[in-house]
């Protein structure tokens, strides 16, 4: 078992190993054919659609089975063995050249942001019009500039990650500098002017109906979002201001980068669905 | 390792870097900025003055926010310097502003023609395909015409307007925005602003 151990440990720790990813893609492809059958069923869209779908997740696990389960004694046994000589998890390897975990809790954003979306496109499937037309218009100033404000830190962050791998130190810490202020310009203008005001004016509230709920609900998680980017910006620059960044080592960087990119890509679609009715024309 | 371990070679490596994500984005934020917040102008309005006549469909609400100037695709000739990232960021910042369309949901269907057309540009157009001899010219003129012949499509197959006129409306509400990014482009390009900075 020892040696077995300590095979398990350089097969996990070889840098030059690629870890199999579909088994994750193929989960996530049969679980999502798996929900939308069972619901086509339920809510009565297609029975036998619905019926095909679920039949399609059963000959897809069934075939994964197949393949898999004559290994998963020999993953039983490396894991215990892991467990057993201290319990050192092996490293993810790069799924390009972002971080696998990167990619993967982007991948759990998107499909975070994409069931609030679709929760909202639910709700609002059962007005005859949207917006309704008691819901006040909302003037596009204000994301006019939180999106001009979002781009501008997003170039940022660009120079920033160019510039550590040419070893240029002034652009790693000015550019994440700027990202992170102009990341708090973003959650002021929201926080501190357009929430209170549309509140204060009584133009729209949380409890003013579904739109009022909408964008309260939407841009309060999107709020997050863009607080939790900052502060990772923030950190990104105090570790670039001690010098911790380099051609070589600035994993961290990346990663918030990405992050902040993808807090940008969301309100693009916040934009376009909140403040301008976008899809209005299948209401 | 024995042989039916052997884990699957990812076929997306190098690919999904934080540089071609930052691009793709950046485009796709200006694009649909450009649209999303800035006031709409309707080049049906002054098309008279470049000597296109409508008739009476020059009216037509449909035909107006149709061919709506959209300052973003200025970044179109930034192809040939951001590559594939920047031609999926367009096409995504166009799909965006699809949603808010007044057209209709046909609208829905112009970033298919958009993407294919900055695929021409970022390969260099016919000439790049066919003779090996990628040219910018060639890619923004193929991207005119393939993104104009759907935008025309569209306007006919909505309204009484006669092809050939709004054909030459389309082109216009192209060429007025790539006109200034390929002066934009020039500029950046003879001073090598990105060859100093991007990775």
């Amino acid at each position: 078992m020892v040696k077995d151990s300590d095979q398990t440990q350089n097969e996990l720790h070889n840098p030059n190993q690629v870890y199999p990813y579909w088994p994750a893609i193929i989960g996530v492809t049969a679980g999502a054919l798996f929900i939308a059958g069972v619901l086509m069923a339920i809510k009565g869209v297609s029975v036998m659609l619905g019926a095909i779908f679920v039949l399609l997740f059963v000959l897809l696990i069934l075939a994964f089975s197949y393949q898999e389960v004559n290994r998963w004694p020999k993953i039983s046994d490396e894991s215990w063995g892991m467990l057993k000589s201290g319990g050192k998890t092996g490293e993810f390897h790069e799924v390009g050249s972002v971080g696998f975990p990167t990619a993967l809790f982007i991948f759990s954003e998107i499909m975070f942001f994409a069931g609030a979306f679709a929760a909202y496109f639910f709700l609002r499937s059962t007005y005859p019009v949207w917006p309704p037309p008691d819901a006040p218009h909302l003037d596009v100033l204000i994301p006019s500039i939180q999106t001009a404000v979002l781009i501008v830190s997003s170039i940022l962050i660009e120079w920033s990650t160019a510039s550590v791998k040419r070893g240029n130190d002034f652009g790693v810490k000015y550019g994440f500098l700027g990202a992170t202020i102009l990341g708090v310009v973003f959650f002021v203008v929201q926080m501190g002017y357009e929430w209170p005001h549309l509140l204060s004016s009584g133009e729209l509230s949380p409890t003013s109906g579904l739109f009022g709920a909408s964008f309260f609900l939407l841009t309060g998680i999107h709020g997050v979002h863009v607080l939790a980017g900052f502060l990772a910006n923030a950190v990104v620059t105090m570790k670039a201001f001690k010098g911790h960044f380099n051609e070589k080592d600035h994993g961290f960087l990346e990663a918030a980068g990405t992050y902040w990119h993808f807090v940008h890509i969301v309100w693009l679609f916040l934009f376009a669905f909140l403040w301008q009715g976008g899809l209005g024309f299948f209401q | 390792m024995s042989s039916e371990n052997q884990p699957i070679a990812n076929p997306f490596a190098g690919w999904f870097t934080t540089g071609n994500f930052g691009i793709f984005v950046i485009c796709a934020g200006i694009y649909a900025a450009g649209s999303l917040g800035l006031p709409e102008i309707s080049v049906v309005s002054f098309a008279d003055q470049f000597g296109i006549t409508l008739g009476s469909e020059a009216s037509s609400e449909i035909i107006h926010n149709l061919f709506i100037i959209m300052p973003g695709v200025l970044l179109v000739p930034f192809i040939a310097l951001f590559g594939f990232p920047a031609v999926i960021g367009i096409t995504l910042g166009h799909f965006v502003i699809s949603t808010t369309s007044l057209v209709g949901s046909i609208d829905l269907y112009s970033p298919i023609f958009t993407f294919i057309g900055l695929a021409l540009v970022r390969y260099g157009g016919i000439t790049g395909i066919i003779l090996k001899k990628p040219n910018l010219l060639s890619g923004i003129m193929a991207y005119l015409i393939i993104t104009s012949i759907w935008m025309s499509y569209v306007a006919i197959s909505l309204t009484e307007v006669a092809f050939n006129s709004i054909f030459f409306v389309a082109l216009l509400s192209k060429i007025l925005p790539i006109s200034v990014g390929l002066v934009i482009y020039l500029i950046i390009n003879q001073l090598g602003i990105f060859s100093k900075t991007s990775s």
